[in-house]
């Protein structure tokens, strides 16, 4: 069983008379990839910035390696490696002194493992560049090199996609993929864009409004929203509706409709009778994005 | 340990921004400015172009028309006018003998003329103003000033001895004290006059020594009618003024002391912190006002804050880093000035002395100037240093770079216009204001300050109480800062 490493508790935070965190709780595991998903003004940088104690907790606990980010604070962060927002660093020195920056704040930081961390995320030649030279998807590579630099057993990655290529994100999947896999590092990881989290994750913790909706595994996730909904590919849309007296239709040769397994044999005998060709059933197969968008009913925020 | 590491890290940020080395930059304009506009300032010269007055008046003699005799005087006059300008020219305008003609000579000269060109004849009174006029000349020849100097000491002898009898016969307190005033007056210039005689000093007026006897004449003067008396405030600053120029200029006047040149790398570097104060108030201001804002502005707070370290820390490596900066700007200014002094001036005025008076042990202080520099920073490093914190403070609480530098240069600007209207008009409440009490220069050597309401041991209570205020109000605000999502 992976140790737990990061547990948040019952947490609460309002600002002002606005409650924008309510008892919101979640774990995230050794070797994880947790996506942290939820629409615009959710609440997930919020939660980010709590558990990295970057803002008061009003109610609730956060426990990273079983030390209380409030009570214990510099042991709890210690082993934290994150991106907060943007990857905001000194954009008048190089990568490479804002490196050495953030290295002098940790003990035993050698310039190899700087070195090494740089080569990681591909920024080897542009290293000693100004930073304002840098474009978002290089200050991204920069930032991910920043939170892994003291070798952490936790990532928080706040939209770390934001700005980088295809190209990018795949180098990002690869990098992260492996330092949960190999070096069994919790990962903690929000964006929008869902489609890349269905390739990153195997956990998923959906947030709206400052609540947990959901924390489930990804394939488990899936599974359950998919329940149930089947395509049929046929010659008359219409008429099977009317003998169905069930679904809808896709288009002129594609009905979709909710039932059980069970009941399918006796749909295709129905259909048969009315003289209906059948071409193809199959269950429906969603992506990450479709169920989180049916979970979470559209993108209101209020 | 690990705080030095902040701090040095702190430095970096500092001296990573370009913005920092173009202050340094115009800094280094306005020391080189300020060196040059010294080196072609002159000091006003108040004699009035004499030789001007002196062709009016010849014009005007070849119009008077000597046959009337109501003319004569007037004639006469003007002649003796350009008679007494010719002789000082052929002695030089700024020699003793130029000095002294106007006093020893015009009764002389006058009559002479008078003789000359009136109706009234007389060769043998002639032949006597002649003789007298001889005598005198031929002194003057002699560079002969200290019989001049014998003769005003018999003279004020005389009137020393009239002068006692006077106090003797005077009746009543004011009488009594007017009587000791004339005999005090009479003894000073006899020992102005010893002075003369005992440190070699001819007469003259614009040399450094016969402005320190001067001084001293008028400063002792103005000890004397102050020191029986009960002083208030004012009164007091003068007297202390008094007993201050009066040892300074005896000083001068024993030592032979010259220390008025102004325009030189010595007059620069003994007032190098009034002189740029403003330069030294620019470089820490930029640094300190945007050394926690600039954090919270660019973003960059949150890769700060997520280390592990307190944020007590973290504030007080960026605190270490504002006082460093003040030692630096101290440092930068020294530093700029020494190279264009030098380069300007050279080095040869530093050996000269700074003198100072003890007010507690009522002596003369002599140090070099490198030591009182040193004097002198400390007494105004509280300046520097509660301006650094405001601009550190104001940094923190509204974390806004902007307007944290405006609002310490709007501080540091108005601080010595109020400085100025309270002391003027004695505002009793405004002695808790800073700066009233920040400026330590009044109090080194035993003195007082300019403002009736503070002291020595209320302006140190007054800069801590303020120091601590500041500091204390930043830590908490910073450590219970909420990093807002931008």
């Amino acid at each position: 069983m992976n140790k737990l490493i990061l547990k948040c508790q019952n947490l609460y935070k309002s600002f002002g008379k606005k409650e924008i965190i309510k008892n919101l709780s979640l774990e995230l595991y050794e070797g994880d990839i947790l996506g942290f998903i939820g629409p615009n003004g959710s609440g997930k940088t919020t939660t980010i910035k709590m558990i990295l104690g970057l803002q008061k907790i009003d109610k609730g606990s956060v426990l990273i390696n079983d030390y209380d980010i409030k009570k214990d604070f510099v042991l709890a962060i210690s082993k934290v490696g994150a991106i907060v927002e943007n990857p905001d660093m000194y954009m008048y020195l190089s990568g490479k002194k804002n490196l050495e920056l953030i290295a002098d704040m940790y003990k035993g930081i050698s310039k190899k493992r700087i070195a090494e961390v740089v080569k990681l995320v591909k920024l080897e030649n542009r290293i000693n560049d100004k930073v304002a030279k840098y474009s978002l998807g290089m200050r991204q590579r920069l930032g991910i090199a920043q939170a892994l630099l003291h070798d952490p057993n936790i990532l928080i990655l706040d939209e770390p996609t934001n700005g980088l290529d295809p190209e990018g994100i795949k180098e990002l999947r690869d990098i992260l993929k492996n330092l949960a896999e190999e070096y069994n590092k919790g990962i903690l990881i929000s964006s929008h864009n869902l489609a890349e989290l269905e390739s990153f994750c195997n956990k998923v913790c959906i947030i709206k409004n400052g609540k947990v909706l959901e924390t489930t595994e990804v394939k488990k996730f899936k599974k359950e929203m998919v329940k149930n909904i089947y395509f049929i590919e046929l010659n008359d849309a219409l008429k099977a509706i009317e003998t169905l007296k069930q679904g809808d239709k896709v288009s002129d040769n594609k009905i979709k409709i909710i039932t059980t397994k069970e009941e399918i044999p006796n749909i295709i005998k129905k259909l048969i009778k009315k003289d209906i060709l059948i071409y193809q059933i199959y269950e429906a197969e969603i992506s990450l994005e479709e169920a989180f968008l049916s979970k979470v009913g559209g993108n209101v925020i209020d | 340990m690990s705080l030095i590491k902040l701090v040095k890290n702190e430095l970096i940020k500092v001296f990573g921004k370009k913005s920092i080395y173009i202050v340094l930059f115009i800094c280094l304009g306005f020391v080189v400015l300020t060196n040059f506009i010294y080196k072609s300032y002159k000091e006003p010269t108040i004699t009035y172009n004499e030789e001007y007055d002196i062709n009016a008046l010849i014009e005007e003699q070849k119009t008077i028309d000597l046959k009337n005799s109501k003319n004569i005087e007037w004639y006469v006059s003007n002649q003796t006018e350009i008679d007494i300008y010719n002789l000082k020219k052929s002695y030089d305008l700024d020699s003793w003998q130029a000095y002294l003609i106007p006093g020893e000579l015009y009764e002389t000269i006058y009559q002479i003329n008078y003789l000359k060109y009136g109706k009234y004849k007389n060769s043998y009174e002639l032949k006597k103003l002649q003789k007298t006029y001889n005598k005198i000349i031929a002194k003057f020849d002699n560079d002969d000033w200290r019989s001049f100097v014998n003769d005003e000491i018999t003279d004020l002898n005389k009137t020393l001895k009239t002068e006692k009898k006077d106090l003797a016969k005077a009746k009543g307190t004011a009488a009594i004290e007017a009587a000791n005033k004339a005999i005090f007056l009479t003894e000073l210039d006899i020992e102005i006059a010893n002075l003369r005689l005992d440190k070699d000093i001819p007469y003259g007026n614009t040399d450094y020594l016969n402005v320190a006897l001067l001084e001293y004449q008028n400063s002792k003067t103005t000890w004397y009618e102050n020191k029986d008396k009960e002083r208030n405030y004012d009164e007091e600053l003068t007297f202390r003024e008094a007993l201050k120029t009066m040892a300074l200029s005896k000083y001068t006047v024993d030592h032979k002391y010259n220390a008025s040149t102004t325009g030189s790398m010595r007059s620069i570097y003994i007032n190098l912190l009034t002189e740029y104060q403003f330069l030294m108030f620019i470089i820490i201001i930029f640094s300190c006002g945007a050394i926690v804002s600039d954090e919270f502005s660019k973003g960059t707070i949150k890769m700060l804050l997520i280390r592990p370290y307190s944020r007590h820390k973290i504030l007080l490596a960026k605190l270490i880093t504002c006082v460093l900066m003040v030692l630096f700007a101290y440092l930068a200014i020294f530093a700029f000035q020494s190279i264009v002094g030098y380069l300007i001036y050279g080095a040869s005025s530093l050996s000269i002395p700074v003198v100072n008076y003890n007010f507690n042990t009522g002596t003369v202080v002599t140090q070099n100037v490198f030591s009182y520099m040193g004097l002198s920073l400390l007494a105004q490093a509280p300046v520097l240093l509660l301006i650094a914190t405001l601009a550190f403070t104001l940094s923190t609480l509204i974390a806004n770079s902007a307007a944290s530098i405006a609002i310490s240069f709007v501080g540091s600007i108005a601080s010595s216009i109020i400085n100025l209207l309270v002391i003027a008009y004695k505002v009793k409440f405004m002695r808790y204001f800073i700066t009233l009490n920040w400026d330590f220069t009044d109090y080194l050597f035993g003195g007082i300050s300019q403002f009736k309401y503070t002291n020595l041991n209320f302006s140190i209570i007054v800069c801590l109480i303020y120091f601590l205020m500041m500091i204390i109000a930043s830590f908490i605000v910073f450590k219970n800062k909420n990093i807002k999502n931008i």
